[in-house]
C-alpha cells in the first residue's frame, strides 16, 4: 500500500496542441479509494495511465509510497490494473483462474494457493475455488476477475471504467462489492469514470477534471454542497443544478419580473466582484413550489418517479427551472406556479465570465 | 414500445427483416436462421446468423459500449488492419441494450479447432500461430491501436500460404490513438502473454495433454514477446553508417521486404555529432510487398504468405522457360505464361484432392509446399503428381503447413440449430 502524489503532472499527445493532461496536482492517502471523473476527452483516462506507465508523463511528476515514477515501466511500479483482462478460462478451475498470473511470474505452487485462499476468503469465493467458472454467476465472474488483480497483491489498484461493459443491474451489483472490497482491502484505489453516480457513491475523494484541467478534488459531499465553479455544480448531481446567468438587483437577482432575494453577504461578494450579471445556482430538491411569494413559472413537463417529482418550469424570460417537489402534489402541465428557496436551501453564485464560486 | 434505431452498413434484405424488435436472447431456430459456432467463454451473449447468403455474428451489449467498438472497428477498417469488419449497431431502447453486428470471417478457424487436430509434440504449428498473433499485435500498434485484450479466443486465423494470419474479432477494450506509448504496449503485450498461456494451457486440459506439457506451453507463450520485439525492433531500428557506406541500405529494404513490408520513404540523415554518419529512418508501408507484386505481374489477389510462395514458384519457371528457349523470358511474360499453363490447372487439381477445403489457391501452395518438402527427403525432384498423390492421402510430413489443410474444414459450411425436443 502507498500513497501517490501528482506533482504538476503534464502530457501531451503527440501531434496536438492541447494538454491530454495539465498540470495536475493530487495528494492522494495510502488506503484511499479516490475517482477521477469528467466528461469525454477531460483527461481522466490519461490521469489514470499515466499512474500505469501506460502513458509518458512529459512534465512534473507522479510518486507512488514517496519515490518518483519518471521513466519506471509499467510492470515495475507494483499496480494492478483491475478488469482489463477478464477472460476467465472454461476448463480451469476457479482458483486456477485466480493464480494463474502468479505462476507465470514464477511463485510457487504452495504461495500461490496461499494467495488465491486468502483472496477468496476476501470475496466470498472460498466454497467456489474448487468449481469451473461456468458453474459461477455473472456476479461471481466478476469477482474472479478481481481476484486477480488482489493475489498480486499491489502497492495500488487502477481501475478504468470498469462496469462500463456490464448491464445495468450487475453495474450496480459489482459497484457496491467494488467500494466494500477496496474498504476490506485497504489498497490505495484510483478508479476512473464518466458516470458522476459513480463518482460520488464509491469514491472516499473525487477529482473532477475537465479539458485536462482538475476542477475540483473534494469529497463527495463537498463537492455537491460547495463545488468549486459552475462547472462542477452542473456536472455533479442528477437532475443538474439550475445554472442561469441573472442580473443582480440590490437586494438580489432578476428572473423575469420577479426577484429572488439573496442574503446580504452574497450581494456584498457580488458587488466586490464588480458584477452586474452572474451564475445563479441553485439544485432541485432546494426549490419548492409557494402558495406566496416568489418566481413565476409555467410548467413544461412533470416527471413522476414514484418517491418523488420533478418539475420542469419556465419563466417568463425564458429561464428555465427545474424544480423537485411531492409527486401527489405536483402541478400539472401548463399549469403557472411559484418557486422559491426553501428555508434550507443554499444558492451558489458563480461569476459569469470565470465560472469560479464567488460565495 | 420504443422502436429500434439502426445503423446498418450492408442494408441488405434478408438483415433488415431480423428480429431487431427482440432481445437477442429470444432470437430462436427456426424463425431465425442462426448457425451453430462453437465461440469461446463471453461476456456477452454472441450468436451467428446467415442471412443473404452471408454470416453475421451478433452480439448483445450495453448501447455505450456496442457503440464504441463499432466505430474502433471503423478505423480499424479505413486503416485496413486485419479485423472483423463493421456491418451495423443497431440500438434497442426498450431493452436498454443495443446488438453489434460483423461480418463473419469465412474460412478462418479458432485456435481452438487447430489444437484440437494437431498432436502436442508438433509446436512449429503453434508457433505459426504465435508469430501469426504478434505479427498481428505489430500492426496494430504500429497504427496506435492499443488491443487491451489479445486473446487467442479473441482471434482468429486463416491460413496464408505456410503462415496463419491473424485477425482481431473483439474490439471491446480497444482505443484508437495517434501513437502509442511503449507503456501501452508493453501492457498489451503482459496482457496478450498471460492470455495465450493461459488459453493454451486450459485447452491442453481439455484436450487431455499430459501435464507435463504445461511448461513448455507457457514457454510458447513468452516467445510471443520475443517474436513482437524482434519485428517491432527490425521496423524502428535506425541504423548508422557512414556516408561511403550507404549503399547497406539496401540490406535493411530487403530484410523489410522479406519479411512482407513494403518501403514507403527512406531518410538519410547525417548524425548531429559524427556528421559524416548518416542515420536511417524508414517509413515501413503495408505488409503486401510480395501481394503487390504478385498482383502487378499476374492480377493475382492472394495473401502475403501465398504471393511469397507463388512467386518463387514463378521465377523457378521462368528460369526454365529461358532454359527452354536458350534466351531471357522477361518476367511480366513468364508471369502470363505461369498463370495460364501452371496455376491454373494445377489449382484446380490441388483443390480437388484436398477435397476441395479452404481456398484453390491455398491447395496450390500447400502442394508446393508438399512436392519441396517430399523433393528433399527423396534427394531430387519427386515432380507434382507424386506430391498431389501425398496431398490426396494425407501421407506427408507433420510439421508441414499444409498439415492444417487436411486437419480440418474451416468454419463453413454450418449445421442449422436443431430445436430441442423440449
Amino acid at each position: 500500500m502507498a500513497a501517490i502524489t501528482y506533482k504538476n503532472a503534464t502530457c501531451i499527445y503527440e501531434g496536438s496542441d492541447k494538454l491530454a493532461v495539465d498540470s495536475l496536482n493530487l495528494d492522494i492517502e495510502d488506503g484511499e479509494f479516490i475517482v477521477l471523473v469528467g466528461p469525454s476527452g477531460s483527461g481522466k483516462s490519461t490521469a489514470l495511465r499515466m499512474l500505469a506507465g501506460l502513458e509518458d508523463i512529459d512534465e512534473g511528476a507522479i510518486e507512488i509510497g514517496g519515490k518518483d515514477m519518471t521513466g519506471v515501466p509499467s510492470k515495475d511500479r507494483d499496480i494492478a490494473m483491475v478488469f482489463q483482462n477478464y477472460a476467465l478460462y472454461p476448463n480451469k478451475t476457479v482458483a486456477e483462474n485466480m493464480g494463474f498470473a502468479l505462476k507465470l511470474r514464477g511463485v510457487s505452487a504452495q504461495e500461490r494457493r496461499k494467495k488465491v485462499e486468502d483472496a477468496a476468503k476476501i470475496l466470498d469465493l472460498t466454497e467456489h475455488l474448487d468449481r469451473k467458472p461456468a458453474k459461477l454467476s455473472g456476479g461471481q465472474r466478476q469477482r474472479v476477475a478481481m481476484g486477480r488483480a488482489i493475489v498480486r497483491e499491489p502497492q495500488v489498484f487502477c481501475m478504468d471504467e470498469p462496469l462500463s461493459n456490464l448491464d445495468a443491474k450487475l453495474r450496480v451489483q459489482t459497484r457496491t462489492q467494488i467500494a466494500a472490497l477496496q474498504r476490506r482491502l485497504g489498497t490505495t484505489t484510483v478508479y476512473v469514470t464518466h458516470d458522476q453516480v459513480e463518482a460520488m457513491t464509491m469514491g472516499d475523494r473525487v477529482a473532477v477534471l475537465r479539458f485536462g484541467k482538475l476542477q475540483q478534488f473534494a469529497a463527495p459531499n463537498e463537492l455537491y454542497d460547495r463545488p468549486a465553479n459552475a462547472f462542477v455544480a452542473g456536472f455533479i448531481g442528477s437532475p443538474a443544478m439550475n445554472l442561469v446567468d441573472l442580473p443582480v438587483t440590490e437586494n438580489g437577482v432578476k428572473i423575469g419580473d420577479s426577484v429572488l432575494e439573496l442574503e446580504r453577504d452574497d450581494i456584498a461578494k457580488v458587488s466586490e466582484a464588480g458584477l452586474s450579471e452572474v451564475t445563479f445556482g441553485i439544485r432541485p430538491e432546494q426549490l419548492e413550489i409557494s402558495d406566496n411569494g416568489g418566481v413565476e413559472v409555467v410548467v413544461d413537463l412533470v416527471e413522476d418517479l414514484g418517491s418523488e417529482a420533478y418539475v420542469y418550469t419556465h419563466a417568463g424570460s425564458g429561464v428555465e427551472l427545474v424544480a423537485r417537489c411531492n409527486p401527489r402534489t405536483a402541478p400539472k402541465l401548463a399549469d403557472t406556479v411559484k418557486l422559491r428557496k426553501n428555508p434550507e436551501g443554499a444558492v451558489h453564485l458563480f461569476n459569469p465570465k470565470t465560472g469560479e464560486r464567488l460565495n | 414500445m420504443k422502436a429500434p434505431e439502426f445503423r446498418l452498413r450492408a442494408p441488405t434484405p434478408g438483415l433488415l427483416t431480423l428480429p431487431w424488435d427482440r432481445p437477442l436472447s429470444q432470437w430462436n431456430v427456426p424463425d431465425v436462421p442462426l448457425r451453430d459456432i462453437a465461440v469461446g467463454p463471453s461476456r456477452h451473449l454472441v450468436k451467428f446468423v446467415e442471412a443473404d447468403d452471408a454470416l453475421w455474428a451478433v452480439k448483445d451489449m450495453p448501447a455505450r459500449i456496442a457503440a464504441k467498438e463499432y466505430d474502433v472497428l471503423r478505423r480499424l477498417e479505413e486503416m485496413e488492419l486485419p479485423a472483423v469488419r463493421p456491418a451495423g449497431l443497431v440500438l434497442q431502447p426498450e431493452f436498454d441494450t443495443a446488438i453489434l453486428v460483423t461480418r463473419y470471417l469465412e474460412g478462418s478457424w479458432q485456435y481452438r479447432r487447430l489444437f484440437m487436430r494437431l498432436p502436442p509434440d508438433q509446436p512449429k504449428h503453434r508457433a505459426r500461430l504465435l508469430d501469426g498473433m504478434a505479427g498481428l499485435l505489430v500492426e496494430l500498434h504500429r497504427h496506435g491501436v492499443f488491443w487491451g485484450d489479445c486473446s487467442l479466443a479473441n482471434t482468429l486465423f486463416s491460413r496464408d500460404g505456410q503462415l496463419l494470419a491473424a485477425w482481431l474479432v473483439d474490439a471491446e477494450t480497444s482505443e484508437v490513438h495517434p501513437t502509442l506509448s511503449n507503456g501501452q504496449r508493453q501492457h498489451d503485450l503482459d496482457i496478450t502473454v498471460e492470455n495465450v498461456a493461459m488459453g493454451m494451457v486450459d485447452l491442453a486440459e481439455r484436450l487431455g495433454w499430459p501435464e507435463s506439457l504445461q511448461d513448455q506451453l507457457i514457454a510458447e507463450a513468452e516467445q510471443v514477446r520475443v517474436r513482437y520485439e524482434t519485428l517491432w525492433d527490425l521496423l524502428h531500428a535506425e541504423p548508422v553508417f557512414g556516408f561511403t557506406d550507404r549503399y547497406r541500405v539496401e540490406g535493411t529494404i530487403r530484410r523489410l521486404n522479406d519479411l512482407g513490408f513494403a518501403v514507403d520513404e527512406i531518410s538519410l540523415q547525417p548524425v548531429s555529432d559524427d556528421p559524416g554518419r548518416l542515420k536511417v529512418h524508414v517509413a515501413v508501408g503495408d505488409r503486401r510487398y510480395h501481394a503487390q507484386r504478385l498482383r502487378e505481374l499476374t492480377g493475382l489477389d492472394v495473401g502475403e504468405g501465398q504471393a511469397r510462395i507463388l512467386l518463387g514458384d514463378l521465377r523457378a519457371y521462368q528460369a526454365q522457360l529461358c532454359q527452354e528457349a536458350g534466351h531471357d523470358v522477361d518476367e511480366s511474360t513468364a508471369a502470363r505464361l505461369w498463370v495460364i499453363e501452371v496455376v491454373t490447372p494445377y489449382e484446380r487439381v490441388a483443390h480437388d484432392v484436398v477435397g476441395g477445403k479452404g481456398t484453390a489457391i491455398q491447395a496450390y501452395c500447400d502442394l508446393l509446399e508438399v512436392r519441396w518438402l517430399l523433393s528433399e527427403q527423396a534427394g531430387h525432384d519427386v515432380g507434382t503428381n507424386k506430391a498431389l498423390a501425398a496431398l490426396a492421402r494425407d501421407v506427408i510430413p507433420t510439421d508441414s503447413a499444409a498439415k492444417m489443410a487436411i486437419a480440418e474444414v474451416p468454419t463453413a459450411p454450418m449445421p442449422v440449430i436443431e430445436l430441442d425436443d423440449d
